[in-house]
């Protein structure tokens, strides 16, 4: 039996999964809760219920996984404290799977977006203003002379490498993230997306339905401006996006490498800490 | 448990800047005491940020876990009960082993002590001295908290006095800081001031003849700061021995004396110190020296029971309720817990 959780957003995934022998997986029970700011409160009780609902109880868990992040600071942390306490006492792996990985995997996976479509873009809040975004495309619709390695998004702040570049196999075709997860202001999202895919200028990934956004309908108004929206996820859809943290492409089961333990698994924070005013005090305490 | 071995409760606290497991017996005995401290981390920003301070108990929550496991020799199948830090204390910081502790104890269906931080430090004071006799008054001074209570038994504690503004402990890393003494600087200002003469400048100590038992150390903070001000640099270095062993004393004689008068008019047997501030020399010195003229029993612990750790914790949770599997599964942290609350009860 596999645990899997997120918390890194307002709602508050589960999903106890079965690994079937070809080592893709089948759900057997999911829950979610929008919970808000509550979010860290529910959890455990959440994954207590979903694990009742399967029939079954802890020591049966085999392997656990848990978003990562990037999302409010608290519920990401309090995520990945929780998955290596329990991989800790149940003497189980646990592996970490970034939290916008999951929301545009799980839009993928429900046919939310299709083959024709540009790019999926996920959007979670990043408080103060800020949202947290990454850019997937199908890998086939990359033009060969791109150099996607150093595709990055400019003007962002606090760049941090994730996972890698591939995403999940779509009916055999794989998506892949362009550049890095980022922090930026929503006003400058969509043309930064523009920017990344080329549609702006007609090149890079050409033609297609254009970028499907997927977020908070509040967050993606912001994001999309006065633009005409297309085709819109609201993130309320993407529930259960826990479910798909065990099967995205590239991490199928154990990466070779990966080791598996508690500590290995770390939260994606991308912004760093506001600590500048207390570096300030300290280099002039007569301020 | 099997075996008639004792109950095991692992203890974890996380309420300010140290990552802290600890494994002891049911009848208090310390199998293994393990902290990680961030000074290190948070000495380039002079002062604990809540965010880092978050960031590195998630790096280390399991890690100190692991380690209390490994001195104490033992599995996490033989552990019988958990007890954890839930306030006061930064709520980021709580929170992470809160949900450590409770996971813990959910995966393996145990029972989950939440303890009051505070009642943590008192406990100090009979994980040291199990002989020590009640009631006594105990001084609670650290970089957070400077109170004092009274305590009857193991778990009944009386707020009698505590600081209206900074903590004694901030107090001292303040000055520290002012010296130029680096972070936290409590320690080294403990040290400087060892070197130099403690009457050579005149600091207020606050509330001195207020006739009541609270603290309040922003005067004595504020002097320093203009005789300091007042000066070049040269002549800070010059005489920052005698200045720290003056704005020493000045801390120490609020302390103490107030410490004692509370001893007094509570009419106890013993006396206690707990709190990171109870590493201070001059404190220990004195509370063991005047105690001791008043004919009062004093508890002055090791200085690993005085800073944050989590074997306090452990001795805390053994007079505190005990929540069986699962009713603890939406308990949560909280960031301000006043002296007489007994979270979980
Ligand atoms: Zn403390």
């Amino acid at each position: 039996m596999i645990v899997a959780l997120d918390t890194s957003s307002t709602m508050c995934s589960v999903a106890v999964m079965r690994r079937l022998d070809d080592g893709s997986h089948r759900v057997l029970a999911v829950r979610n809760e929008l919970s808000g700011a509550t979010q860290t409160r529910v959890l455990l009780g959440l994954v207590d219920q979903t694990l009742a609902e399967v029939g079954t109880t802890p020591e049966h868990v085999s392997a656990l996984f848990v978003g990562t992040g990037p999302g409010t600071f608290t519920g990401v942390r309090i995520g990945v404290a929780t998955a290596r306490s329990l991989a800790l006492a149940l003497d189980v792996p646990v592996f970490g799977r970034c939290s916008l990985h999951a929301l545009a995997a799980a839009a993928l996976t429900r046919g939310r977006v299709s083959a024709e479509d540009t790019a999926v873009v996920p959007v979670v809040d990043a408080r103060r203003g800020q949202v947290f975004a990454a850019v997937f495309v199908r890998a086939e619709r990359l033009r060969a002379d791109r150099d996607q390695a150093t595709a990055g998004v400019d003007e962002t702040t606090g760049v941090e490498e994730t996972e890698g570049p591939v995403l999940f196999d779509v009916d055999g075709f794989p998506w892949v993230r362009l550049g890095d997860v980022y922090a930026a202001d929503p006003s400058g999202v969509a043309e930064s997306v523009d920017r990344l895919i080329g549609t702006g200028a007609g090149v890079g990934l050409g033609a297609g339905a254009g970028p499907v956004y997927l977020g908070r309908t509040d967050l993606l108004s912001e994001v999309l401006g006065r633009r005409e929206p297309g085709e819109i996820e609201a993130a309320f859809l993407v529930v259960g996006h826990a479910a798909v943290l065990p099967d995205f492409a590239a991490f199928r089961g154990a990466r070779p490498g990966d080791p598996g333990t508690p500590e290995s698994v770390a939260p994606i924070y991308v912004r760093s800490p506001d600590a500048d005013v207390h570096i300030a005090k300290m280099r002039d305490p007569w301020a | 448990m099997s075996g008639g071995r004792e109950e095991l409760i692992l203890a974890i606290e996380t309420s300010c800047d140290d990552t802290a497991a600890a494994l002891i017996t049911a009848s208090g005995e310390v199998r293994a005491s393990v902290s990680a401290s961030q000074d290190a981390i948070h000495e380039r920003y002079g002062g604990v940020v809540p965010e880092v301070a978050s960031r590195a108990h998630v790096e280390r929550a399991t890690v100190v876990v692991r380690e209390a496991l490994a001195v104490a020799g033992v599995s996490i199948k033989d552990v019988g009960r958990v007890a954890v830090t839930v306030g006061p204390g930064l709520i980021g910081a709580l929170l992470v082993g809160v949900h450590t502790a409770k996971a813990i104890a959910w995966a393996r269906r145990l029972p989950l002590t939440p303890v009051n931080h505070l009642h943590g430090h008192l406990a100090a004071a009979w994980l040291a001295d199990p002989a020590a006799p009640f009631p006594m008054v105990t001084l609670v001074a650290s970089g957070g908290h400077t109170l004092l209570v009274r305590v009857d038994d193991r778990g009944t504690f009386t707020l009698l006095g505590q600081t209206l503004d900074d903590a004694a402990g901030e107090a001292f890393d303040k000055g520290a800081r002012l010296l130029g003494l680096g972070y936290p600087g409590g320690r080294e200002l403990d040290l400087l001031a060892g070197e130099g003469d403690p009457h050579a400048f005149e600091f207020p100590v606050g509330l001195k003849r207020s006739g009541n038992l609270d603290f309040s150390f922003s005067g004595v903070k504020t002097s320093l700061f203009y005789l300091l001000r007042s000066w070049t640099a040269e002549e800070r270095v010059a005489r920052a021995a005698d200045v720290a062993a003056s704005y020493r004393r000045a801390v120490v004689e609020a302390l103490v004396s107030k410490l004692l008068a509370a001893a007094e008019a509570e009419g106890v047997a013993a006396v206690a110190i707990a709190g990171g501030v109870a590493a201070n020399s001059l404190l220990r010195h004195r509370v063991e020296r005047e105690a001791a003229e008043r004919g009062l029993h004093a508890v002055v612990p090791p200085l690993r029971f005085c800073t944050d750790n989590a074997a306090m914790i452990g001795v805390a949770a053994l007079a505190g309720p005990v929540l069986p599997f699962p009713d603890y599964l939406d308990l949560e942290a909280s960031a301000s817990l006043p002296i007489e609350a007994t979270p979980g009860a």
